[in-house]
């Protein structure tokens, strides 16, 4: 480790194109940068870590979290913090951060049997309506439900054969798209890059094939993302929006962003970026 | 760099700057495989499966 340099410590346990930009990116900056799988650790209190931050790119949200827990305890930055993470990690947790702060967000509900459900789908305007597991990501096991044979069918298949955390039902109203939503990204309140996901498909998810092309960033689009900035917390954030006839509405908002599609189309260098908020969060 | 794909032992052209823990996928199985190891001899394994809790 070199002197007066800075020691940031990639976190991670694959190694993605999103992660070799970042390992580009750090040979701009005068830090140190180590590359640590998380499957490599042993968490102890009485470890020895050097670092002056941690970067968290592991792909388990669950063991990006317990890392963060442990770094923190022990006084090492993790970015994103804790706190972050675990209000982006839980949808409905987003949600509701969403609401306290006011931002415009897709209607939701939480359920728990299928008569709250149809209860809920009712006063939420009717079919079709989404479900989603309150954890996960690219778009797996988000469903649109058409109609009452269907949620029932979801629902009783998920209370059969699903564990406990696809037992809490989180229903979105579903919203119709112009084939596309926008993914802004928000770097410690800043705004700096926004894509569209095009798709014929309703899950415009680019990891289920949806296309990125650059999207200009208007004055509401930046006005929704910084306010989503303050509802979930400084860090850097990956932030899904629909657009409506009524303007934006923040649908998920992600802490572990996927950056390589947006840097590709917007020619906007996001690894710089993100180096630069870690060594603002450094010792 | 080359190495032999661990499932279906087609003699693979390694990037010269793979690294540890990366993943690619296969020019013929198209499987992906994740590199664990660069030293004298390069180790590559099937890649693991999606988990519930990866992604963003």
């Amino acid at each position: 480790m070199g002197k007066n340099k800075k020691n940031i410590c990639l976190l991670h346990n694959t190694i993605r194109g999103d992660e070799k930009l970042l390992i580009e990116a750090a040979k701009k900056f005068a830090v140190n940068l180590d590359v640590v799988d998380v499957t490599d650790l042993i968490l102890r209190t009485k470890g020895q870590f050097k670092f002056d931050v941690i970067l968290d790119r592991c792909l388990s949200s669950t063991k990006g979290i317990h890392a963060g827990l442990f770094f923190e305890g022990i006084g090492i930055p993790f970015v994103n913090t804790v706190k972050v993470a675990q209000i982006c990690e839980d949808k409905f947790a987003t949600s509701m951060k969403l609401t306290e702060y006011k931002v415009p967000t897709v209607s939701f509900a939480m359920v728990f049997n299928v008569d709250q459900a149809k209860i809920a789908i009712e006063e939420m305007g009717g079919y079709p309506i989404v479900i989603k597991p309150t954890v996960g990501s690219w778009g797996r096991l988000v469903n649109k439900i058409n109609d009452l044979d269907a949620l029932e069918a979801i629902l009783e298949h998920k209370d059969t054969f699903a564990g406990p955390i696809h037992k809490s039902f989180y229903l979105q109203k579903y919203i119709e798209k112009p084939g596309r939503d926008i993914r802004v990204h928000n770097i410690n309140g800043q705004v700096i890059a926004a894509i569209y996901r095009k798709s014929d498909h309703w899950i415009t998810n680019t990891a289920r094939g949806a296309q990125p092309l650059p999207c200009r960033i208007d004055q509401d689009l930046e006005n929704i993302a910084k306010l989503t900035g303050k509802a979930i917390g400084a860090g850097i954030l990956g932030i899904d929006v629909f657009e409506t006839k009524d303007g934006y509405l923040v649908n998920e908002v992600n802490h572990k962003l996927e950056f390589k599609n947006v840097q590709r189309v917007t020619s906007i260098d996001v690894a710089s970026k993100i180096i630069k908020y870690c060594l603002t969060c450094a010792l | 760099m080359k190495a032999n794909c661990p499932i279906c032992d087609t003699s693979l052209k390694l990037s010269a700057d793979l690294i540890e823990s990366e993943v690619f996928e296969c020019v013929d199985c198209h499987r992906k495989i994740v590199v664990k190891s660069i030293g004298k001899k390069i180790e590559l394994e099937e890649a693991p499966g999606v988990e519930e809790d990866w992604g963003e």
